[in-house]
């Protein structure tokens, strides 16, 4: 049985219990072909700004010939300390079982429950015990290629108190806020094309409550066919999604590059397998959406980036996730209600297995 | 109390409740899921023609609402969830089309009052699903379901819209 999939709970009565629906991060069929993928998502910043983790556990099908084998599943942890850069795992961090996720049902607001990643060499590593204080956004799709397709789930506001390690360094009772995210489809990296996606949550506000403001964006940019570039921007209120702002509300802007001696390629191996150039990370992002008479804004300053290399089933290239950590300004209306924040967000600059 | 004991104290009345509710799911599964191995097992054939079907649609305004119903119910993990349902092969058949072309008319009755409130006439004895549902191929993870759930409702409609000729008699015969 996957990791992320949680064993049914003995039943405490001799009544069958209704099944109504999926009760995990994903329904319960069988991964098959290489490109049918899961992941889990996780993404912290300490609430001092001076700790940052990025971790994704993710599955791929074994293929049509492997036959009953079970999907393989990759998983990698990175965690940042402000000036001194980034620590990462290679592709086989060990997590705990059952995995973390808030879209277990049911899971109640404010309960706390483990998730624990360590590198096989134990730095970097995290013990935490997280705890949903928010209710995820809509299921969202984004069809191309004509035949693939991605599907994902977002939600905010997931608090994480615990031991993070970071290269010889341990540091207890960290208080982290953050971002959990469920992703399935069927997709070949340069059909995929590149994505920008990030987030920020308000840092304000109580540790036992959700944050008064939280903020997330994607934009995904498949090759084809026409027109299937796809992105939103949504923006959460005490907890709730309380607006959905559609792709024709929002405007991208990217200005500058950030210096090349700010990012570090991970995990460490893919140094060794001549790996092409990078693509250049932007120095500011600014995010537009206005909607009627709401609005929001999104100004953020690239400070630190960590290249996570894939290896793509489909292409020599491979396909690079950039893991940002800067910091940003988020400032809006909605229905007549105005906010503002300054932050440490994480933003993710990804692509680069389909160029020439 | 604790969460155990609670469950433990469901009254039969609540369990009659949940299992109603589970016989609808089991039911809306089963219509989805053969809508979708319709849908499939016509790509499968037609590759061509459902990729232009699907192009033509996903501009149609119903479509994209569809889309988002589809994403918000999030039923592309509920179809795929557990155990394969059985085909459900009255979905949409002969006389399930009949009522719904009278609802569409009606509605459009109520909005239009021009239009008068007819059910028509749809040939319950068209050429139903029931033999060809036997060979549908299974639905994998692979597959975006909301495009074959389409490609389905089209196929099950199709027979409908081949007999209903519009008032200005240049619509697509039934051989078309």
């Amino acid at each position: 049985m996957p990791a992320n999939l949680r064993p049914r709970p003995t039943a405490c009565t001799e009544q069958p219990a209704a099944a109504l629906g999926p009760e995990g991060p994903f329904p319960r069929v069988r991964l098959r072909k290489v490109l049918e993928r899961r992941w889990l998502h996780y993404a912290f910043l300490s609430r001092d700004h001076e700790l940052g983790m990025v971790a994704n556990v993710a599955w791929l099908g074994p293929g049509l010939e492997a036959e009953d084998a079970p999907p393989r599943c990759t998983s990698i942890l990175l965690v940042h300390k402000r000036g001194e850069g980034w620590c990462a795992s290679q592709f086989n961090t060990q997590t705990s079982t059952p995995l973390w996720s808030a879209f277990q049902q049911p899971h109640n607001l404010h309960t706390p429950e483990p998730l624990t990643l360590t590198s096989t060499s134990a730095s970097p590593a995290v013990e935490l015990q997280l705890s949903r204080s928010s209710r995820p956004c809509t299921s969202q799709s984004a069809w191309f290629a004509p035949d693939q397709h991605l599907r994902w789930q977002s939600e905010t506001g997931v608090i994480a108190r615990g031991r993070w390690t970071f290269k010889d360094q341990t540091f207890d009772n960290v208080e982290a806020i953050g971002y959990h995210e469920r992703v399935r489809g069927y997709w070949g990296w340069p059909e995929l094309g590149g994505w920008v996606f990030g987030f920020a949550n308000d840092p304000g506000g109580a540790s036992d409550q959700p944050p008064p403001t939280a903020f997330v964006f994607t934009l995904i940019q498949p090759r084809g066919p026409g027109d299937t570039a796809t992105g939103s921007v949504m923006v959460w209120r005490n907890g709730r999604l309380r607006r959905h702002f559609p792709r024709r509300c929002v405007t991208f802007a990217v200005r500058g590059q950030l210096q090349r001696d700010k990012v570090q390629q991970v995990p460490a191996l893919s140094n060794l397998f001549g790996v092409p150039p990078m693509e250049p990370i932007p120095q500011q992002l600014m995010i537009s959406a206005r909607m009627g008479d709401d609005w929001v804004t999104y100004d953020y300053h690239c400070d630190a980036a960590a290249r996570v290399v894939i290896p793509s089933e489909t292409s020599l290239r491979p396909f690079s996730v950039h893991e940002v950590i800067g910091p940003v300004h988020v400032e809006g209306c909605i229905s007549g209600e105005h906010f503002t924040f300054d932050t440490y967000g994480i933003v993710e600059f990804a692509g680069g297995a389909d160029d020439c | 109390m604790t969460s155990k004991e609670q469950a433990k104290e469901l009254p039969l009345e609540d369990l009659a409740l949940l299992a109603g509710l589970q016989r609808g799911n089991d039911w809306l599964r089963a219509v989805l899921c053969t809508l979708a191995r319709r849908g499939l097992g016509f790509r499968q054939q037609h590759p061509a023609r459902a990729e232009q079907l699907l192009a033509a649609l996903s501009r149609y305004p119903y479509f994209k609402a569809g889309q988002f119903l589809f994403d918000l119910m999030e039923w592309e993990d509920f179809m795929l969830d557990g155990e394969v349902p059985p085909l459900a092969p009255t979905t949409l058949d002969g006389p399930a089309l009949q009522r719904m072309a009278g609802l569409l008319n009606t509605f459009r009755a109520h909005l239009d009052g021009a239009e008068p409130m007819v059910v028509p006439e749809v040939d319950t004895l068209l050429p139903l699903f029931v033999p060809e549902d036997e060979d549908l191929p299974a639905l994998e993870p692979s597959l975006y379901l909301y495009h074959e759930v389409v490609l389905g409702i089209l196929c099950s409609v199709r027979p409908l819209l081949q007999v209903q000729t519009p008032p200005d008699g240049k619509g697509p015969s039934p051989t078309d």
